[in-house]
């Protein structure tokens, strides 16, 4: 099989750049990205991070962003000599890590997971990069795991939302990054027991992941000690939830919580405006973070709450210089993908910094297992070394979305985890 | 079936050739399927005239090619020195030609008054409507009895008055029937046929029919055109063909 | 049962507004013994019409229900003249293939056009509390345009020349030509008449719900049933059939379950296709 690499287009954001020129160490077919300042050039070697991305194929948009975040980190690193939110860590502030430029490899998997394990291979073999940085998806994530564990070489992974990579795996090289993908519509259970509400309606369509994302609803309801009055879920082509947001009603319940996908989410809402209905806390799945639901619903959708892995509202330390940093480099507004990209490369950035090396990989390792600490992505906090889930990410969670009114603009402001909330959650539900 | 002996066929009326209805050397069918190929027929004021022949030959396919409800591929078709062949269903209902279809024609939603509403559809002149329809009361009496009843709930024979008594809205000089006595009782046939001979007689209208009863049909006609296959196969006057051997051993039952 | 006039009323208002895309369907069925797959699809041009009348001009559904009525009756009536009049007569498949096809020509290029993005107007959604039954004054007004406007099609059916031409069409074809009837004037006002009501249904519809490219095929799905229900062709049957379709999702997602609710239509259907072949209201084909 035949990979065709990925070669950098010198166009848009790219532009700006100065390649180094460095022979030997360019390869046509590897992607460079990050400003290595002449000083580096002649001094010092550069850190080589390896990493395959899905750069086409069906993850492509994704696999870009995440591509974007690596490179953004890279160039915030080799110029300031710290990432956004990472200037205070020992051993920064000269430019590169510990001294040395940052060189990124990136390699194109095309989405596919042998693709991936055989690049991983190269990368670590043939190429001998200095450290490895993950790729995108739980599916090539889980292909490379093996491979990882045998180079026993430190490897966050930013994108990986399934939690059965990590699981009774006990995996002793690689840590996720990002929240776990069912752990949906955080702070809800706790909300909802703070304010006094005790009887929680579930609706949801009957689907894979309403079904999924219920089921853990269900399970943290029930560990919060909230009454489940109502569990009920709908098939997936019903085009009125009148019916069901009525029986929520005669429910008594106070929080409902569900839906499905965007149609659900305005269904349902609609529904409960039109019964009058007043719950104090109305939380969908899905749809609250799309701009569509706002743009449908207008002030209908007001104090609904809804939940994302991340959104460039969030108050992380850094996150909104990062997002500042995306806008000038590439235009526009960053998706979760590129701060998720980000993120894992300053787990990476402060295990090393903490360790003071980039040879002693088990010390590395060491750091990067026993870390708590923030990046602009999310709170991070892994499962310890000696547990069967090893790696598995326990503090990064989702943010919870409210849709609130600023300047006479439909918002969806972050209210929930309080590390990343720019606005208090409005409650009761009006 | 067993006729009355003294029922008598009713007199011709003018004899004057080929000015009242002249079908000529039709070829017609539906889609691409011919199903005619080639029919003549004349209808001369005030005449009855019955068509006969097997089932599946092309009689009602005839009926509506000479109604426009079909396109005619090829021939012609004459009536009242005007030609009809251009025309659209409509405009043939306008010349003065009325049709009764084949079997259960009504509008089975709709009351007895309301059919003869529907069947002044052409007419514009209020006074005109209350006239025909007072007439077609007269003509049909049981017919008056239920004014307001859907003609769902009728039965076969009642609907069959209500078709004609519809097609009689008009005032029409032609009236077209198919198959008028189809899954009628002995005693509702020689009832329709009363109303037939009635039409004929005392409104001076010609009658076109096709008949699947051959006897009754050939007894109360003029004349008759005996078709196969989508062709002319017979013709003449009536009772010369119910005396000719070959009609009566294909058509009579001996 | 807990509150079972709020149920009914739920019941009633759905059911007002599948009637307006059922009776339409009906009516086509009716004049041309056409199952028109493209109908769902008149609903959703007609919300679009009424959507971006209220995004781009500002005009209340209620206006742009009127010019979307007009613009989807135009449409439905050129639509019939050119395309779909060439298949009455034919064999049900090819007005199904035909008909098929027009729904994702119409479909696709409306994907193309107004994205699959969601959509919806957000009017009137105030609630209002009447008799113990609250409900947003967009539902309300969308049920009462939805009675008035399917009362002018019964109204025009039973009084008015080209209504009674549309129902003798739709009775008895043959006789309807024999009284002089232009039968294929009558389709077409049919098809029109049938697509502006789908296209007052999108309307409320983009009020009441949401709106999407889809749509069409959803709403189609259900008002299929609904017609075979009421019996083919008959429009009262549509519209009676509609409000027990309604009623059957209200009370049976409440005292049954949400899973089994969009199951009883069909427990019913099937029902009457035993005891009663020719839907509720229908006159069998045999009659015809
Ligand atoms: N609408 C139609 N489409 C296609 N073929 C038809 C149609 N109506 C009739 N036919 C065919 O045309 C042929 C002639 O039919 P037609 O009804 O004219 O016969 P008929 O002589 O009136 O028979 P019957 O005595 O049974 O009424 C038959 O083979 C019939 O199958
Ligand atoms: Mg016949």
């Amino acid at each position: 099989m035949c990979s065709r690499k990925y070669v950098p287009s010198n166009d848009t954001g790219l532009t700006r750049r100065n390649f180094i020129k460095t022979t030997g160490v360019v390869a046509i077919g590897t992607a460079i990205a990050g400003h290595i300042p002449t000083i580096f050039a002649q001094q010092k070697k550069p850190l080589r991070i390896g990493a395959s991305i899905s750069l086409t194929g069906k993850y492509a948009r994704s696999g870009e962003e995440q591509h974007k975040g690596y490179m953004l980190w890279a160039k915030h690193v080799n110029e300031l000599g710290h990432s956004y939110g990472k200037a205070d860590l020992p051993n920064s502030g000269e430019p590169g890590l510990l001294g040395r430029p940052v060189e990124l490899i990136v390699l194109d998997d095309r989405s596919d997971p042998t693709t991936g394990v055989r690049l991983y291979n190269e990368l670590i073999h043939s190429r001998q990069v200095d450290l490895l940085l993950g790729p995108y998806s739980s599916a090539v994530t889980n292909a490379v795991a093996p491979i990882i564990e045998n180079a026993q070489i430190p490897t966050p992974n930013p994108m990986a939302s399934s939690t059965a990579i990590w699981e009774g795996r006990n995996l002793q090289w690689q840590v996720q990054v990002q929240p776990p993908g069912s752990r949906r519509l955080p702070g809800l259970t706790q909300v909802a027991m703070e304010h006094g509400d005790e009887k929680i309606a579930i609706i949801y369509e009957d689907s894979e992941f309403p079904r999924n994302a219920a089921k853990a609803l269900r399970a943290r309801a029930k560990e919060d000690g909230l009454q489940i009055v109502l569990d009920t879920a709908y098939p997936v082509k019903i085009t009125d939830w009148t019916p069901i947001v009525q029986q929520v009603m005669n429910s008594g319940a106070t929080v409902l919580a569900g839906g499905g996908y965007l149609p659900d989410a305005i269904g349902i809402t609609r529904a409960t405006r039109s019964l009058g209905y007043q719950p104090n806390i109305l939380s969908l799945l899905v749809g609250v973070a799309l701009p569509d639901y706002r743009d449908t619903l207008g002030k209908a959708a007001l104090t609904v709450t809804g939940d994302a892995d991340w959104t460039p509202n969030v108050n992380y330390p850094g996150a909104q210089k990062y997002v500042e940093a995306y806008r000038s480099e590439y235009g526009g507004v960053p998706e979760y993908h590129s701060a998720g990209g980000y993120g894992a490369a300053q787990i990476l950035e402060e295990a090393v910094r903490r360790a003071g090396t980039v040879d002693d990989f088990e010390k590395i390792r060491d750091i990067m297992f026993e870390l708590k600490t923030t990046t602009v992505f999310n709170l991070y906090e892994v499962a310890p070394l000696d547990s069967p889930d090893s790696g598995l990410q326990l503090a990064a969670n989702r943010v919870m979305l409210q849709v609130q009114e600023a300047d006479g603009k439909l918002e969806n402001a972050v209210v929930y985890p309080d590390e990343a909330a720019n606005a208090q959650w409005i409650y009761p539900f009006q | 079936m067993a006729l009355e002996a003294d029922r008598v066929a009713p007199r011709s009326g003018d004899d004057a050739h080929g000015d009242f209805l002249m079908v000529e050397d039709i070829v017609s069918g539906y889609g691409r399927q011919e199903i005619l190929h080639g029919i003549s027929l004349e209808v001369r004021a005030g005449e009855i005239v019955a068509i006969i022949g097997p089932n599946g030959c092309g009689k009602s396919t005839f009926l509506k090619a000479v109604m426009r409800f079909l396109p005619a591929w090829q021939g012609s078709i004459r009536f009242q020195g005007a030609d009809l062949t251009p025309l659209s269903p409509d405009k043939t209902v306008r010349r003065g030609i009325s049709f009764v279809p084949q079997g259960h024609a009504v509008f089975p939603d709709m009351t007895v008054d309301e059919h003869l509403d529907m069947g002044a559809w052409i007419l514009t002149d209020e006074q005109k409507k209350r006239t025909a329809r007072e007439r077609a009361y007269e003509l049909i009496p049981r017919l008056a009895e239920r004014k307001r009843q859907a003609a769902k709930t009728m039965s076969g024979g009642e609907q069959q008055m209500l078709s004609i008594a519809r097609a009689l809205m008009t005032a029409p000089e032609l009236l077209i029937l198919d198959e008028p006595t189809l899954g009628l009782s002995p005693k509702l046939v020689d009832l329709t046929f009363e109303t037939i001979l009635e039409v004929n007689r005392r409104l001076g209208v010609a009658i076109l029919m096709v008949e699947q009863n051959a006897a009754v049909a050939l007894e109360n006609s003029h004349r008759g055109y005996v078709l196969e296959m989508g062709n002319n196969k017979y013709q003449g006057e009536s009772a010369e063909l119910l005396r000719d051997e070959r009609v009566r051993r294909a058509y009579l039952g001996g | 049962m807990d509150h079972p006039l709020q149920l009914l009323a739920n019941g009633l208002v759905v059911g007002a507004i599948y009637s307006l895309v059922a009776v339409g369907l009906s009516l086509v069925f009716g004049v041309m013994r056409v199952i028109n797959i493209a109908h769902g699809d008149f609903a959703m041009l007609g919300a679009y019409v009424a959507f971006f009348a209220w995004d781009w001009l500002g005009l209340s559904p209620l206006v742009s229900l009127l010019p979307a009525m007009a613009i989807l009756f135009l449409f439905g009536a050129g639509l019939q003249r050119l395309v779909i009049e060439r298949v009455v007569g034919r064999p049900l498949l090819a007005s199904l293939m035909l008909t098929f096809g027009l729904s994702l020509i119409i479909w696709n290029s409306s994907q193309v056009a107004f994205t699959t993005k969601l959509r919806g107007i957000s009017y009137l959604t105030e609630p209002v509390t009447f008799l113990g039954v609250t409900m947003s004054q967009s539902y309300i007004v969308g049920f009462v345009l939805a009675l008035i406007l399917t009362g002018a099609l019964f109204a025009f059916l039973k009084f008015t020349a080209p209504g009674k031409a549309i129902r003798a069409t739709s009775q008895n074809q043959d006789v309807a030509l024999a009284c002089g009837i232009d039968v294929r004037r009558a389709r077409t006002l049919a098809f029109g008449i049938g697509a502006a009501l789908a296209a007052a249904a999108g309307t409320l519809i983009s009020m009441t719900g949401f709106i999407y490219p889809y749509m069409g095929f959803e709403y189609l799905a259900k008002t299929f049933t609904i017609v075979v229900l009421g019996g083919l062709g008959s429009v009262a049957g549509a519209l009676v059939a509609a409000f027990a379709y309604g009623l059957l999702e209200s009370f049976g997602t409440a005292m049954l379950s949400p899973r089994i609710a969009p199951a009883l239509p069909f427990v019913l259907l099937i029902a009457i296709m035993i005891f009663r072949p020719s839907g509720l209201f229908g006159t069998s084909v045999a009659d015809r």
